[in-house]
């Protein structure tokens, strides 16, 4: 039986959900994904003025959004193809009698739905965190909480499929991802002016600023900037998703990896 | 050797162990290290694309602050360079030129300033000098397993440390301490009567002191999370994300907690209060305390070493 | 090229190169490779894993063409589907176990979940490894590890097993194991195609060989066939006697014979253009001379001779 594009995509899907849970580098991802919680807990605990939203919002966009969500996605998007390359096991897979676009939809998928899962756990715990601050106002809000985590999500699945795709154009994927996120997505995205709104950060904050409440408003430049409206943003970052797949694939189907010995 | 093979030289041996630690008698009185730093750096400028993109910032800046320290210190004897249009030229009165002698005094103290700032600015460009040359350093012995080949040979741990350390350090030299002297060299010479080594020349030894400092915290942590790693990619990953979570903290704890002490969480941030405080200046961060940012730099690099003496103590094993 | 020819081989390369940078892998190379156990031979460096990789599909040539069971091979699933690749790499996803690794790699070659376990366990077992089946890979020994990448290119009954290095790593006992079955998969009738440099097991396996030298070929067929091309190297055969310097007495005036060289204890060395003289002869001429023969062998029709005679040395 000749396996097509999307039976293989899901096979190895299911292979690779259960070999990320054993792997140091999908803990490592969680790991910094629920870093930001554990700063809101230890400052929760540590100081009595600070407030749960101020918090939760603080710890949110810049940590979260900001640090986190690239980082983690860095780590295990770039793993897809790329670290398969390194490691030179990439052969196994691509001597098989399977599409090869097959490879990078098959271990993309599991990689955000993993981060997914860690981005819920990480919001989670962060607003709870929050909550216990013994500084006084309404408390996290719905309006705090969901945009976070709808940011966070659409983050990880935007940055993932980004260094999914770099990973299989480019020999040293983690370097460049590294480089992309420093530069442009962390040093370009807090420039002041339009030239913010060609990183992905900057769709991520619209997406909150679209469906965020007024706590957001204590942010630095919050209220100034001009974000993209909900619908573009979220139009934007699914056109790179698509992109960087359609991209990958197509590479991925022509490459040839020349692995040492 | 033992009594029992002296005793009897055609006896049999049996050992428990598979792997023994060297024993003998080195050499005294002899860097052991050196065949490490030699090869290391070898490698290290055997690729030139990465050498040309890492070294190309610094370089472009330190001929730039050159330029400009040189101007500076041009317009302070009331001169300029023809190209600036003279020392009462847009340019020169851009630059501060174009004053009586009374004003000469500021400008030293300007070209200071311009020194201090050129190090800060330059920091980023040494972090990346540093990681890139540093990160796979101890993940990829280990990965390899070069590492037995080293402890086959007459070497202590200390001496294979002090070797992996010396290569990252030669690229903080190059990257911090280097540029910052050459600068002071132009400023030197472009004063006159070497006023500016006369009336500035402790920063010359405070640049040293900064620059090996900054040198010191950066290594020692590339150095820790290249012994935490299995690869270079990862040990570099791993360094950015220090240095960009351990910023945004710094930040984000600073201003939530109104308390500038939290910036000490950034080797970065601790870095301009250092500089600040050595060189004397005001760069508008001012209350939060220096001892605090020196502890801190301090605790980084025990913190490393501490990581990397535990990580690499039974590197003999396979 | 008619359809029999075609299936005749499993592998036909015609003016195949592959270069990297400045770097020659392969070089004009043509060979048309039959069904059957063929031995890849060559020094470090001729060029064997760069073929095997571009027969494998891994790689693309940059100039000819390579076809492989009628196909060419890169990204080429109907090819992969009848081929199975061992690498050279000591690369294996270490987090797996040895059945987990096998039987993944065989659903991915389209088999159902319940086969591919049986087929998993089988090919472990063909390996002897089923008893290690549980464990992680990332704890395996080299041996192991080389014995498991075997696995998973016979695991799902390929027409053509591609190997690179099989036996590096190999204790001689899993090393003797191995060689044997390759002979059951040769039996089966798969055609089998490694690389190796321990050509006395290459010997003991398959008269057919492919040697290689800085990218080029240097020689392909049967051991005995490419000897008897090398004309410029006489045939020299080991003769142990009771009177040997009566017998190269005899041997000297003998047509075709180059040199009679008496060594130490008795043996005589013989270099002969006319190998089928000497071995007409040699028993009249013993009898004749009364020498008592006690041994006769040839020194250099072996393949390692050959491999070195081509490779520019003496045996």
């Amino acid at each position: 039986m000749k396996l097509g594009l999307w039976g293989a995509s899901l096979l190895i899907a299911s292979t690779q959900l259960s070999l990320l849970a054993r792997s140091r580098r999908a803990w490592a991802a969680t790991g910094l994904l629920l870093l930001p919680a554990l700063i809101a807990w230890l400052v929760a605990a540590a100081n009595d003025k600070v407030t749960p939203s101020g918090l939760s919002t603080m710890l949110g966009w810049h940590a979260l959004l900001g640090v986190s969500v690239p980082l983690a996605s860095l780590l295990l998007g770039v793993a897809v193809i790329a670290e398969e390359v390194e490691d030179r096991t990439i052969t196994y897979l691509l001597l098989r009698p399977v599409p090869r676009a097959s490879l990078l939809f098959g271990r993309l998928v599991p990689a955000v739905l993993w981060l997914w899962a860690s981005c819920a756990a990480g919001t989670a715990l962060l607003v709870a965190a929050a909550a216990t601050a013994r500084g006084s106002d309404a408390g996290v809000s719905d309006g705090t909480r969901l945009p976070l985590l709808l940011a966070a999500c659409a983050g990880v699945a935007t940055y993932t499929a980004l260094h999914a795709a770099l990973g299989v154009w480019v020999k040293h994927a983690m370097i460049v991802g590294l480089a992309y996120s420093f530069t442009i997505e962390g040093f370009l995205s807090n420039l002041p002016g339009r030239n913010q709104s060609l990183t992905i950060q900057h769709h991520l904050r619209s997406l909150v600023a679209g469906t965020g409440d007024d706590a957001w408003q204590r942010i630095d430049g919050f209220g100034s900037t001009e974000w993209n409206p909900l619908f573009d943003a979220a139009l934007v970052l699914a056109l790179v998703v698509l992109v960087a797949c359609i991209a990958g694939a197509w590479r991925l189907a022509r490459r040839q990896f020349e692995l040492p010995a | 050797m033992n009594r029992e093979t002296q005793a009897s030289p055609t006896r049999a041996e049996m050992h428990g162990g598979a792997w023994r630690p060297w024993s003998g008698e080195r050499q005294p009185a002899r860097l052991r290290a050196a065949p490490i730093i030699r090869a290391g750096l070898r490698i290290a400028l055997r690729k030139k694309l990465p050498l040309v993109l890492l070294f190309l910032p610094p370089v472009v800046a330190t001929i730039i602050f050159s330029f400009v320290v040189y101007t500076v210190a041009a317009l302070a004897q009331g001169m300029a360079p023809a190209g600036l249009g003279g020392a009462g030229g847009a340019m020169g009165q851009a630059l501060g030129g174009g004053g009586g002698a009374g004003d000469f005094v500021k400008q030293l103290v300007r070209v200071r300033e311009m020194i201090v700032g050129f190090h800060l600015s330059t920091d980023f460009f040494s972090v990346l000098l540093m990681a890139w040359f540093g990160a796979g350093l101890l993940a990829e012995d280990r990965k390899s397993g070069a590492h037995l080949l080293y402890f086959a040979r007459p070497l202590t741990r200390f001496d294979y440390l002090l070797g992996k350390f010396c290569i990252v350090a030669v690229f903080g030299v190059l990257g911090s301490i280097l540029p910052g002297l050459v600068i002071i060299s132009v400023a030197v010479a472009a004063s006159p009567d070497w006023s500016f080594l006369q009336q500035e020349g402790s920063v010359a030894w405070k640049t040293i002191l900064f620059g090996g400092a900054w040198t010191l915290v950066v290594s020692s942590l590339v150095l820790a999370v290249s012994s935490l790693s299995t690869r270079k990619s990862y040990a570099l990953a791993g360094v950015f994300a220090w240095f960009m979570f351990s910023g945004a903290t710094a930040l984000l704890l600073s201003r939530l907690l109104k308390d500038r002490d939290w910036l000490a969480l950034s080797p970065v941030q601790c870095g301009v209060r250092i500089a600040e405080d050595l060189f004397d200046m005001r760069l508008g961060v001012r209350d939060w305390n220096t001892p605090l940012a020196w502890t801190a730099w301090g605790l980084l690099v025990a913190l490393s070493w501490t990581v990397i003496w535990w990580r690499t103590r039974r590197l003999e094993v396979v | 090229m008619t359809q029999a020819e075609s299936s005749a081989h499993v592998v036909r390369a015609k003016d195949l190169a592959r270069f990297y940078g400045d770097v020659v892998g392969v070089c004009d190379l043509s060979v048309d490779i039959p069904r059957g156990t063929v031995g890849l031979l060559g020094p470090n460096g001729a060029g064997k894993s760069t073929f095997l990789k571009l027969l494998a599909g891994e790689l693309q040539p940059s100039r000819g063409s390579i076809e492989v069971l009628g196909a060419p091979p890169f990204a080429n699933p109907a090819v992969h589907a009848r081929l199975g690749f061992c690498p050279q790499q000591d690369a294996l996803w270490d987090d797996m176990t040895a059945v987990e690794f096998v039987e993944f790699l065989l659903r991915l070659s389209g088999r159902e979940s319940l086969a591919a376990r049986s087929a998993a366990l089988a090919a472990l077992e063909r390996v002897q490894l089923v008893d290690a089946k549980d464990r992680r890979l990332g704890g395996f020994s080299k041996g192991m590890r080389q014995r498991v990448r075997i696995a998973q290119a016979i695991a799902h009954e390929p027409e053509l097993v591609v190997l690179d290095e099989p036996l590096t790593g190999l204790d001689p006992l899993a090393r003797h194991a191995t060689l044997e079955l390759f002979r059951q998969l040769a039996a089966e009738g798969a055609s089998v195609l490694f690389s190796t440099h321990v050509l006395h097991e290459v010997e003991a396996l398959t008269q057919d060989v492919v040697l290689l030298h800085k990218g080029r070929l240097l020689a392909r067929g049967k051991i005995a066939a490419i000897r008897a091309l090398l004309d410029r190297h006489p045939r020299r055969y080991s003769i142990r006697a009771r009177d040997s310097r009566r017998l190269a007495r005899e041997l000297v005036g003998l047509e075709g014979v180059e040199s009679v060289q008496l060594k130490a204890e008795g043996l005589l060395v013989v270099a002969t253009r006319r190998p089928e003289i000497l071995l007409e002869s040699l028993p009249g001429i013993a009898s004749a001379a009364r020498a008592g023969i006690a041994s006769f062998e040839s020194r250099d029709e072996g393949l390692e001779a050959v491999f070195d005679y081509l490779m520019g040395g003496a045996p």
